[in-house]
């Protein structure tokens, strides 16, 4: 063992490697468990299962706010949907029934792998920590500008709102601490109007739904 | 810090093994009281009906569904998203509400009514009731 300060986190790192293969195993597993098995309701639960190993893997990444995400998201609501159409959709105990257009499937996989190997090998794995520009730093941890003269965020008593000085350092020193605080800040910040028409957009989705279901042709009894 | 990070999921890890192992175990026991006669196990046609909260199953198999409560699950998606969006900005309200103010409510406000207006055009075009 070497030094008594390094190995306390050689120990955590060992743990998270642990749980990272423990985890990608279950999502794979899951993964093929969905295609494999015959019964469609079985199916959907090894679907939300791979899903939650998955958000486990996020929380691994420190990506907090995507694993929470994840989890409301797919894990609570796609598996319903994905419940509703199975109840909805006939003959549930029978299985779904021989899949046809397999090579049309297994090539769309193939190009969407060859898509995700490609960006994986291109991209820049810059730690956070390389970043320099202090308005990036500032946006990415929700850190307020201190100098009340160039901010263009200054509030009107001409004082300064402290951060946390920690968030800043850890920053720099390659961790995201607390990536749901510094959604949040953007959100309001920077991407307001992004954030008002995505709320025209779930309108959209409801009222699309809405015309859909009262559509006299696709009503039945 | 980063320690530190992993230290508070590995307490919910701890909970998680809890919660699993907890029903896991019961059932597993009561499988195992099985072979030492403790559960009988004699099968009546009565004890092999599906529970369905007391009263007599009416269709012997899972049956279809009006893919009328397909609906009913767009609804709860679309809450769901919105609560995606929210959640971020009630971490940092304190924060935010001291620099921008009002703005910071008005925003969300605004994001929430636009939503809820889809969600009074359904009530009103009679979506949400059961028949």
């Amino acid at each position: 063992m070497g030094e008594p300060a390094l190995s306390g986190l050689y120990e955590v790192s060992r743990v998270v490697d642990a749980a990272f293969w423990l985890f990608a195993a279950l999502a794979i597993g899951g993964a093929v468990m969905v295609v494999t098995v015959k019964d469609v309701f079985k199916a959907a639960v090894f679907l939300a299962g791979s899903f939650l190993a998955l958000a486990a893997i996020y929380f691994l990444l420190q990506a907090e706010f995507i694993g929470v995400v994840q989890i409301l998201v797919y894990v609570g609501a796609v598996s319903i949907l994905i419940a509703f159409a199975v109840m909805i959709i006939a003959d549930v105990p029978g299985g779904s029934r021989p899949a046809r257009g397999r090579i049309a499937a297994a090539t769309a996989a193939a190009l969407m792998m060859a898509a995700l190997a490609f960006t994986t090998y291109n991209t820049n794995w810059t730690d956070i920590g390389q970043i320099t520009d202090e308005d990036a730093i500032a946006g990415l941890v929700g850190v307020y500008y201190e100098d009340t003269s160039t901010s263009p965020y200054a509030d009107a008593q001409g004082g300064t709102i402290r951060a946390a000085d920690e968030t800043t350092k850890d920053a720099r020193s390659g961790a995201l601490i607390d990536s749901t605080g510094a959604i949040g800040t953007l959100l309001i910040r920077e991407f307001v109007l992004p954030f008002e028409i995505l709320g025209l957009l779930l309108a959209a989705a409801l009222i699309g739904g809405l015309a859909l279901m009262l559509n006299p042709r696709t009503e039945d009894k | 810090m980063l320690e530190d990070y992993f230290r508070q999921y590995g307490l919910l890890f701890l909970f998680a093994v809890i919660a699993v192992t907890v029903p896991v175990g019961m059932l597993a026991l009561s499988y195992a009281a099985s072979f030492v006669r403790i559960r009988p196990t004699r099968q009546t046609p009565v004890k092999r009906t599906a529970y369905e909260g007391g009263m007599p199953p009416f269709s012997p198999k899972p049956s279809r569904f009006n893919f009328r409560y397909y609906y009913y699950a767009l609804l709860f998606v679309v809450f769901d998203v919105e609560t995606v969006f929210l959640y971020p900005w009630a971490v940092r309200y304190g924060l935010l509400s001291k620099q921008f103010g009002i703005f910071a409510l008005a925003a969300v406000m605004l994001f929430l009514a636009v939503v809820t207006l889809a969600y009074a055009y359904a009530w009103r075009k009679k979506a949400l009731e059961w028949t």
